[in-house]
């Protein structure tokens, strides 16, 4: 994790919605890589009682590289990370973060891309935009937000796009309907969701009932980690234990006890902390593993899930 | 992608048994010649109001009336509109050679349609098309190895592996070092 990090200062600091706001980090030596539409880097917050590890969508044009920006929600039950970067970061500070990855990849083959964003959800969109319109691809966004809340760029991305953009604010009692929004689309389209697991399962839902294939459908979900009841971790090849707290996810208490997992998400879907498990019962819930891989019980993914019994050993 | 065997390691496309998907809105057959028995049962278990058939053929049969008839060379713009009229909800089932299975493959990849909607029957025959790494021609039907590229007519080895992009198999020059050393030709299975 360390010797990839880049440090970059942080250049400005802007309020885009009650609840969200905006970060333009820029390098300290050198330049920045350069990154794809849907990229994302993690943002290394060095709180006081522990260190916080989140993933941010890079929200400018892919094809300019000088400054990274991200948005970041202040999370109602935020762990700390949120919280960090609304009070403590200030513009002129140094952050370290990871180099842009990407899992959110658009279909450039598509015929026809529908965007669905909720809330901070729009991130990874505004880097998709630039590209799309570069391509003329066929495309529309469809945003939820609460106006109270959330609803970035809400005003540009209605002038910018003009007929492509759909707006509902749940503030005004605006609602999206799944079923109409995904009714009679031509084949060669594909839809691409950034929200609440709910919202991804309303999509999958509907779309199952319309017979749309699986790999149509691409989502990427808020990723924070959910608190759980405390556990023990054993390793097994060395028999060291650690404790992992209520609101800590397993990785992050490996990580504070100095045992290195490989990494990139943090959110269940990258699969490249595949720890295999050797005893105790686990509690999936990550989108990487399939189901008769989760009845296996015999691999976790740390950043994301934790154990249903007291004592889980992993095979390391 | 899994190896037929330890002894033969190949890089091979594996064709599973073709069933109809019950959730398409629309069933879209596509047979290169003259439609087997099979095939025809099988097209026959599909509601009329849910299905086309596309024939590619360059002699003018039909075994259905409602069938489309197209050439090879018609193919790829006759499907491209067809696809454009459908639904997202639509299922391929595509019977012939391997190399124009995978042509519709391409054809239908290209339209924003996604691997799961495009079934494939086992290639009807052995016969092979073959891209030269040499000279980048295309030779068709070829059923032997080793077997003369017809672009820059050097001996190639028609190895086992299979490129999806060119819905062929690649050719490497054999006698290179020594034009003497030909190996006899084996029939390709």
């Amino acid at each position: 994790m360390s010797t990839d990090q880049i440090k970059v200062r942080v250049a400005a600091v802007a309020q885009v919605a009650p609840m969200i706001r905006e970060f333009t980090l820029t390098a300290v030596t050198g330049s920045l890589y350069p990154f794809s539409p849907g990229s994302h880097v993690v943002v290394e917050m060095p709180g006081e009682q522990k260190i916080y590890r989140n993933a941010y969508s890079l929200l400018s044009d892919s094809h300019d590289a000088s400054a990274y920006r991200i948005a970041v929600r202040l999370q109602d039950n935020s762990r700390g990370g949120s919280v960090f970067m609304h009070q403590q970061v200030k513009e002129g500070d140094e952050l370290l973060i990871s180099p842009p990855a990407n899992l959110f990849i658009p279909q450039w083959n598509a015929q026809k891309h529908i965007l669905l964003a909720a809330g901070v959800g729009i991130t990874p969109f505004m880097s998709y935009l630039p590209e799309m319109q570069r391509r003329q691809a066929d495309f529309e966004l469809h945003y939820l937000f609460r106006s109270k809340q959330t609803g970035a760029y809400q005003l540009e991305l209605a002038e910018q796009l003009g007929q492509r953009f759909f707006s509902y604010d749940s503030d005004q009692a605006q609602r999206c309907n799944i079923s109409e929004l995904l009714a009679d689309r031509p084949l060669g389209t594909h839809i691409y969701i950034c929200g609440p697991e709910g919202l991804i399962k309303d999509v999958q839902s509907v779309a199952e009932q319309l017979g749309w294939p699986d790999s149509v459908i691409h989502f990427e979900e808020f990723a924070a980690p959910k608190p759980g009841k405390p556990f023990t971790v054993e390793l097994k090849s060395t028999g060291k234990t650690v404790q992992v707290g209520e609101s800590e996810s397993l990785l992050e208490a490996l990580e504070e006890a100095e045992v290195a997992v490989p990494n990139l998400c943090r959110g269940g879907v990258c699969g490249q902390c595949a720890t295999p498990v050797a005893e105790g019962e686990i509690e999936h819930r990550d989108n990487y593993l399939s189901v008769d891989e989760k009845a296996r019980q015999d691999c976790v993914m740390p950043c994301v899930s934790r154990a249903h019994s007291d004592r889980l050993v992993l095979d390391i | 992608m899994q190896p037929e065997s330890l002894e033969a390691p190949t890089n091979r496309p594996i064709y599973s048994p073709v069933i109809v998907n019950n959730k398409s809105a629309h069933h879209l057959f596509i047979c290169e010649g003259y439609p087997s028995r099979e095939f025809q049962i099988f097209y026959s278990s599909v509601d009329d109001s849910k299905k086309t058939l596309l024939l590619v053929s360059e002699s003018d049969s039909t075994i259905d009336h409602d069938s489309i008839l197209v050439t090879h060379s018609e193919l790829t713009a006759k499907l491209t509109q067809l696809l454009g009229e459908m639904p997202l909800s639509t299922t391929i089932y595509v019977l012939g050679s391997e190399a124009f299975i995978w042509d519709v493959h391409s054809v239908a990849t290209q339209a924003g349609m996604v691997a799961e909607q495009i079934k494939m029957f086992a290639p009807v025959s052995g016969q092979r098309r073959l891209f030269c790494t040499h000279c980048y021609h295309i030779t068709e039907d070829v059923t032997h190895s080793p077997a003369v590229c017809s672009g820059c007519q050097r001996n190639l080895l028609v190895r086992d592996h299979f490129s999806r992009l060119h819905a062929a198999y690649v050719g490497v020059q054999i006698d290179a070092e020594d034009p003497d050393d030909l190996p006899l030709p084996q029939e390709l299975i």
